[in-house]
């Protein structure tokens, strides 16, 4: 059976797509998930939440990051297949969890770039840009579609062409969002690329969904505001909580530890959330 | 350290309370008040809990002044405040229950047109 594929994403900066994709993931793998994260965000934020910094460098020593596999589209050399180049086994959380990554690195944003300089000279317009991103990134998935239940890609902040591409892909997208009035704005500029894709392949827009981050329950504001997105969006009923514990996880440990040691008492809202999740995703 | 900071200032006070029955009238007085204040903002916060103005506003537009009658003044104060409808701070707290539920109603009129807005965005 084909993976879900879901994107993460928000036109705003620091609403915590990499931590609910970090987080999402390890709760979802804990639970015999096999799950595959690709990180999309050149800030390799959720590439040093899950493989470590060591890690990391490993990776990028030996070639085995999103930027070296669309590097060998855009500039040529001996083609590898996509399984090669993911990070088998990632995650500082204890147990033998199916939990796979592909790293990015800061000179992720440099390959899109270069890839529009040399497509555009030799003739081809954006939207064939697009679709050739588009294609290269559901070809990868095929290829591994055998080995996981779920992809999730974490995206950069703004529309990047593989941010694109991977919403072309997703059959679902969450959307995270600290309920304040600028994050809203985040969802109403993004909300309407999603859906035009989700149309294109038939889909409805309760494909779309709004997870409410960094909640503070005492906070007027976030009460209002989250009512509001309540009532104009497909949102989670589960809210992330503004909590230090979250913050910390994003460091790696050297010691394995459960999620519960992770997260501290917000394992438990993470926990809800990918139950929420699961059931919506239909991954039972 | 904390702890022991408060005790000793507690102490102060609880000595003074007793020894001056003057500060302790006033005291009372205004303990008393901060109570039924307290209460009265408590009970109007429940009040309009689950009552959002934009929501309602876009549930029913034409019957939403009628919502709105129910809301006595504290209750209509809290509604302003909780959901921040006078950024500008012009009703500067005050306020008759049909200025304040106008205020509400326009409010409520214009985030529901600018919001309308930014889903053509």
């Amino acid at each position: 059976m084909a993976p879900r594929t879901v994107s993460v994403v928000n036109m705003k900066g620091g609403v915590g797509k990499s931590t609910t994709v970090a987080s999402l993931a390890e709760a979802l793998a804990s639970e015999g998930i096999r799950v595959l994260v690709i990180d999309l965000d050149p800030q390799s934020n959720v590439s040093m939440m899950l493989a470590g910094q060591d890690r990391w460098i490993e990776l990028r020593q030996s070639s085995r990051t999103i930027d070296d596999y669309f590097n060998q589209y855009v500039y040529g050399g001996e083609p590898r297949f996509f399984r090669d180049f993911i990070a088998n086994r990632v995650s500082d959380i204890s147990g033998d969890m199916a939990l796979d990554l592909l790293i990015s690195t800061p000179e992720f944003r440099y390959i899109e770039r270069h890839a529009l300089e040399k497509w555009v000279s030799q003739g081809f317009d954006i939207r064939q840009l697009n679709t050739r991103f588009s294609r290269l990134t559901h070809s990868a998935i095929e290829n591994v579609s055998d080995s996981y239940d779920l992809v999730l890609f974490d995206c950069p902040p703004g529309i990047s062409m593989f941010a694109e591409a991977a919403i072309e892909l997703s059959e679902f997208i969450v959307i995270p969002t600290i309920p304040d009035y600028v994050s809203r704005l985040g969802i109403f500029a993004f909300r309407k690329r999603a859906l035009r894709s989700m149309e294109q392949r038939r889909f409805t827009d309760d494909r779309i969904w709004t997870l409410i981050t960094k909640y503070e329950q005492h906070n007027a504001l976030h009460q209002s505001e989250a009512a509001m997105l309540k009532e104009q969006f497909n949102v989670f009923d589960t809210r992330i909580p503004q909590a230090e514990q979250i913050a910390r996880a994003a460091e790696w440990s050297d010691q394995k530890r459960t999620l519960e040691q992770k997260y501290g008492e917000a394992a438990l809202v993470i926990r809800k959330f990918a139950a929420e999740f699961r059931e919506r995703a239909g991954l039972i | 350290m904390i702890d022991r900071a408060l005790a000793s200032m507690f102490k102060i006070v609880t000595d003074e309370a007793a020894s001056n029955p003057a500060f302790g009238k006033k005291l009372e007085e205004s303990l008393a008040k901060f109570g039924q204040d307290l209460a009265e903002k408590r009970m109007a916060e429940r009040s309009i809990d689950g009552f959002h103005p934009l929501a309602e506003y876009k549930k029913d537009a034409a019957g939403f002044e009628a919502r709105l009658a129910k809301f006595d003044v504290k209750e209509l104060k809290a509604l302003i405040a909780h959901h921040h409808l006078d950024p500008a701070g012009t009703l500067k707290g005050k306020g008759t229950k049909k200025t304040l539920a106008t205020h509400v109603l326009e409010a409520a009129r214009k985030r529901a047109e600018r919001d309308a807005k930014l889903f053509e965005y």
